[in-house]
């Protein structure tokens, strides 16, 4: 990983088309302004994480279809008979 | 094109039905390529498998996730809509990827990370809805919200299920683009 130190105000360049800026430091805070074309994808790290870790859950929860079609279908049967009930 | 597949058999892969994903799936960045496969035994319900063509033993439950969440809403930025190529909100298409547990009552939804497609092109794109509410746990069963409300994320009144909603009906998901 390349560090770098930068002083308040101070930016950095990625390519000729990325500016990231220190715009404020506060105790162990820092905001950072991040200028970007509009097809780069900027995300708070534990956002993305989330959506990687949700992703890897699932792919590795659904080994079968099965519990899940029959839960469906019998809620499925349960609605529509009480849905007779009322009628 | 078939693939072989030993999790979900011979799969016949139209070309015209291949889905690609931009980017790849968070986290699976190698995956692009996919197909929806329909469960072997019985397709009398709203899930299917969308299963990967660069790895074929891999697959995700995905569904429609208008199906179990009526009022699900959310802003397309304008520079995912460009990246899928969608002229308008009927070209969009939503799935949503669920997460099985052990007890599948707790299955989940997750809906900060829909995957959007463009229907002419199947073209489409995971994306992060960062500041929309939505969790990326979300109980599709009322039975698991009443019994164990607190451990998934759920948005009050968001999850309910629909006896009368057809199998298999289209996505019915309003999508809002900022055009």
């Amino acid at each position: 990983m390349l560090v770098l130190t930068r002083r308040l105000g101070e930016s950095i360049w990625i390519n000729d088309d990325i500016r990231i800026v220190i715009q404020n430091i506060r105790g162990n805070q820092v905001r950072i302004g991040i200028a970007a074309p509009k097809e780069v994808t900027v995300h708070r790290e534990e956002i993305y994480q989330k959506i990687h870790q949700e992703n890897r859950e699932a792919v590795n929860s659904t080994a079968e279809m099965k519990p899940v079609r029959e839960l469906y279908q019998s809620i499925r049967q349960v609605e529509t008979s009480s849905e007779e009930l009322e009628n | 094109m078939k693939i072989e597949s030993k999790r979900f058999g011979t799969i016949e892969v139209k070309e015209d039905r291949v889905l690609t994903l931009k980017g790849g799936l968070l986290g699976f960045s190698n995956m692009t390529n996919f197909v929806l496969v329909d469960d072997r035994a019985d397709t009398n319900h709203p899930f299917k498998w969308l299963v990967s063509l660069d790895d074929p033993e891999c697959g995700f439950l995905v569904t429609d996730p208008g199906i179990f969440f009526s009022d699900y809403v959310f802003d397309l930025s304008e520079e995912d809509r460009q990246a899928i190529g969608a002229e308008t909100e009927d070209d969009i298409l939503v799935i949503t990827l669920l997460t099985v547990p052990a007890n599948p009552k707790e299955i989940t939804a997750n809906l900060r990370g829909p995957l959007v497609f463009n229907s002419n092109t199947r073209n489409g794109k995971q994306i992060v809805l960062a500041n929309s509410g939505y969790a990326t746990k979300h109980y599709i069963f009322l039975q698991a919200k009443d019994s164990n409300a607190t451990e998934a994320e759920t948005t009050a009144d968001n999850a309910i299920f629909p006896a009368a909603m057809a199998m298999g009906a289209s996505a019915n998901t309003e999508v809002k683009t900022q055009s």
